[in-house]
């Protein structure tokens, strides 16, 4: 029993020592595949759009062994950026074009071509005697390649240097698993992404509010004076309403006031007329005028005030089927608040009464 | 239960196919530019109002009908239109149309959705056309509204639009601009009033001196008046004649100035013999009356109307003028007289 234990024991260690030297082993015949690791290796891309034309790659990485470098090749494979894996699938619609790129870091002019059915970016320069410094960082910019024509995909770049730039140990006999005799090697990884669309919807607006002091109220006013609030023969009387508008239109819009003059059964004051006036207390007159004009908004004459503070009222075209034409907004614009004084005053024969004249402010945008 | 969930996949599938061709349809509609909307009245709730829509056509050829659709709720092609609450188009006309003929209302409008078909049916040119319609109802919120507008190749506006605009109006309230013109009478008197201003009126007495039979002694005092009574006034005239004691003087009848003969009279009236007034000044058209309105004629009657105007009156200034002469036996003595004038507007 204790003599199979311990030939059981013996098979044991024998099969562990055989482990550990392979493991051992292993480790050199890497070293023999390449000296060291590309360090600082990256990938951008210019567009991760799915089957982009034309992105640029810009490849870089940093030296990790001195050498008199001749080639280089960056091999993009689908399925891993593992050195020395015999299996690198192009990844579908993948495509280093007609290759174009410049170089950083290298000397000389490096000559670019693609291999492997353009999955593979090669660039020589067999006449280089300077040697690359290990720690160099080294770019190459890659201008004619085609993403991968799958949304959110991962794909990989194999980037390896040379000694050569042909015949044995070169990019001319690079291939996958069977390298050769190469400098320093490393692995990359990127993706495709998927586009983003963002959709913002932006309705046609205008926004148009009469009020007296704030947008909501009622701007129906009483002109007149004293404690009785009168109109008569001894002062021109004045009051405001405002109206503010809002609107995306990118022509503006057109203000238009609708109404008659002020009446009181078969008796009216008189209205100011189509020209702008000067209103004289004891002179029969209703007018209008734009005292303050918004942002972007014009006064149309006669409303714009005439010479001075001069009002108009100009009944043929208020009484009219869309009103007349009392200011003008030149284009798009944000809470434009504009101020119309209205005025009035009485003759000494206007007969008595409440008189009174419903007004519309209408706004029409020109979208 | 397999069946079931095909069936569901199956009507998703196609739902999603039929969306997506027509969401893509839709938007690949031109734009239709120069958008606007003319209201004749935006007061809401207001009826037989009058739209004037106008566009311009982006794309020419077989435009067979137009949707013109009022919402309440977005202005956006792909959003279903809700109809503004109160809004009303079922029983608008077509009334004028600029840039564009051929195209009447069609029977398959809604009440927030004019359709125009082209009838007979024709090429159509781009460019800005206008349709003015009658008899629409307002919608009753004062808020903003949108217009969306379509251009079709069917005669009923249904199918993929050729071409696509919308636009936003408002509908608000109405305000009222009122004034208040009291009833209004204007009337003052004194020895002399300068212009037509009440407030210089001065002097109540009117002192005529030392009377003599030699020659008539005169003054004069002035009344203005101003009214918006609507039937005018009448200025009358009370008081008796000039006396002293029991004695008096002999009021006039509308009888000239004579030198040596007890009278008192008055008028309102430029006079000559003896040289005395003014004739009524000013824009009123007020009127002297009868008996006092002769020059060199004078009277004096208690309670006579001396001057009326017909209707509202703007300022009149009278001259009143006094004359008086006496007899070589007229008693002696202080003759005087109070005289009072009331203007009476008729409202």
């Amino acid at each position: 029993m204790s003599i199979k234990k311990r030939g059981l024991r013996l098979v044991a260690y024998s099969a562990l020592a055989l482990v550990l030297s392979v493991a051992a082993v292993l480790p050199s015949l890497n070293q023999r595949a390449y000296a060291a690791q590309l360090t600082s290796r990256s990938i951008q891309m210019s567009s991760s759009n799915n089957g982009a034309t034309g992105t640029t790659y810009l490849i870089s990485f940093t030296t990790a062994t001195a050498g008199v470098l001749k080639g280089i090749v960056i091999d993009f494979c689908d399925n891993t950026p593992i050195i020395g894996d015999s299996t690198c699938t192009a990844p579908t619609g993948f495509s280093v074009g007609t290759p174009t790129a410049t170089t950083s870091g290298l000397p000389g002019t490096w000559t670019a071509a693609s291999a492997n059915s353009n999955r593979t970016l090669t660039l020589v320069n067999a006449s280089n005697s300077t040697s690359v410094g290990a720690s160099t960082a080294i770019t190459i910019t890659l201008t004619t390649a085609t993403n991968p024509t799958t949304d959110n995909h991962s794909f990989y770049a194999r980037a390896l240097t040379y000694l050569n730039s042909s015949g044995a140990n070169s990019p001319a006999t690079y291939a996958p698993g069977t390298e050769g005799t190469y400098v320093d090697a490393g692995g990359m990884a990127m993706s495709t992404g998927k586009v983003i669309n963002i959709t913002a919807r932006v309705m046609e607006s205008l926004a148009f509010c009469v009020y007296n002091a704030s947008c909501g109220d009622d701007p129906s006013m009483t002109i007149g004076h004293g404690t009785n609030n009168i109109l008569d023969a001894t002062a021109v009387d004045t009051k405001t309403a405002n109206f503010s508008i809002s609107t995306n239109a990118q022509s503006g819009a057109t203000v238009r006031i609708k109404g008659n003059t002020l009446v009181s059964g078969s008796n009216d004051i008189d209205a100011a007329g189509a020209s702008a006036i000067t209103f004289a207390a004891g002179t029969e007159k209703f007018g209008v005028r734009v005292s303050t004009a918004g942002t972007n908004i014009t006064a149309t004459a006669p409303y714009n005030g005439g010479t001075g503070s001069q009002y108009a009222f100009n009944t043929a075209n208020t009484t009219s089927t869309y009103g007349d034409n009392i200011a003008t907004l030149s284009g798009p614009v944000n809470s434009s608040v504009t101020t119309l004084t209205f005025a009035a005053t009485a003759a000494n024969t206007t007969a008595a009464g409440i008189y009174t004249a419903a007004q519309q402010l209408i706004a029409t945008g020109q979208f | 239960m397999r069946f079931h969930k095909k069936l569901i996949v199956s009507a998703l599938a196609i739902s999603l196919i039929v969306g997506g061709s027509l969401y893509a349809s839709l938007a690949e509609a031109a734009q239709i530019t120069s958008r606007s909307l003319q209201l004749s009245s935006n007061m809401a709730g207001d009826h037989n109002v009058t739209y004037n829509v106008g566009f311009s056509i982006a794309t020419a050829g077989s435009i067979q009908s137009i949707a013109i659709e009022f919402c309440g709720n977005s202005a956006l092609i792909e959003d279903s239109c809700v109809a503004p609450y109160g809004f009303d188009a079922l029983n608008t006309h077509l009334i004028n149309s600029t840039g564009i003929s051929g195209f009447i209302v069609s029977p398959s409008s809604t009440v927030n959705k004019i359709v125009l078909t082209h009838a007979p049916s024709g090429p159509v040119s781009a460019g800005p056309v206008g349709f003015e319609f009658d008899n629409i109802v307002n919608p009753t919120d004062p808020e903003s509204y949108y217009t969306k507008i379509s251009t079709y190749t069917s005669t009923d506006a249904t199918g993929s639009p050729v071409d696509f605009g919308a636009l936003a109006f408002s509908i608000n309230k109405t305000f009222d601009v009122s004034v208040e013109v009291p009833p209004y009478l204007l009337f003052c008197q004194g020895v002399s009033v300068d212009g037509y201003d009440c407030s210089t009126a001065q002097g109540d007495l009117l002192n005529l001196g030392q009377l003599s039979d030699q020659v008539p002694s005169v003054a004069q005092s002035q009344i203005v008046a101003a009214t918006n009574a609507s039937s005018g006034y009448n200025i009358s005239m009370g008081g008796g004649t000039m006396t002293s004691g029991n004695n008096t003087l002999p009021p006039m009848s509308g009888t000239a100035s004579a030198v040596g003969t007890s009278q008192f009279g008055i008028n309102l009236r430029t006079n000559t013999n003896p040289d005395i007034g003014i004739d009524p000044e000013g824009p009123g058209s007020g009127t002297v009356t009868a008996g006092y309105s002769l020059a060199n004629r004078f009277r004096f009657n208690n309670g006579d109307v001396i001057a009326t105007a017909a209707g509202a009156q703007d300022y009149k200034k009278y001259t009143i003028s006094y004359l008086v002469n006496v007899a070589k036996d007229q008693a002696p003595g202080v003759y005087s007289t109070t005289l009072t004038y009331i203007c009476l507007a008729n409202f």
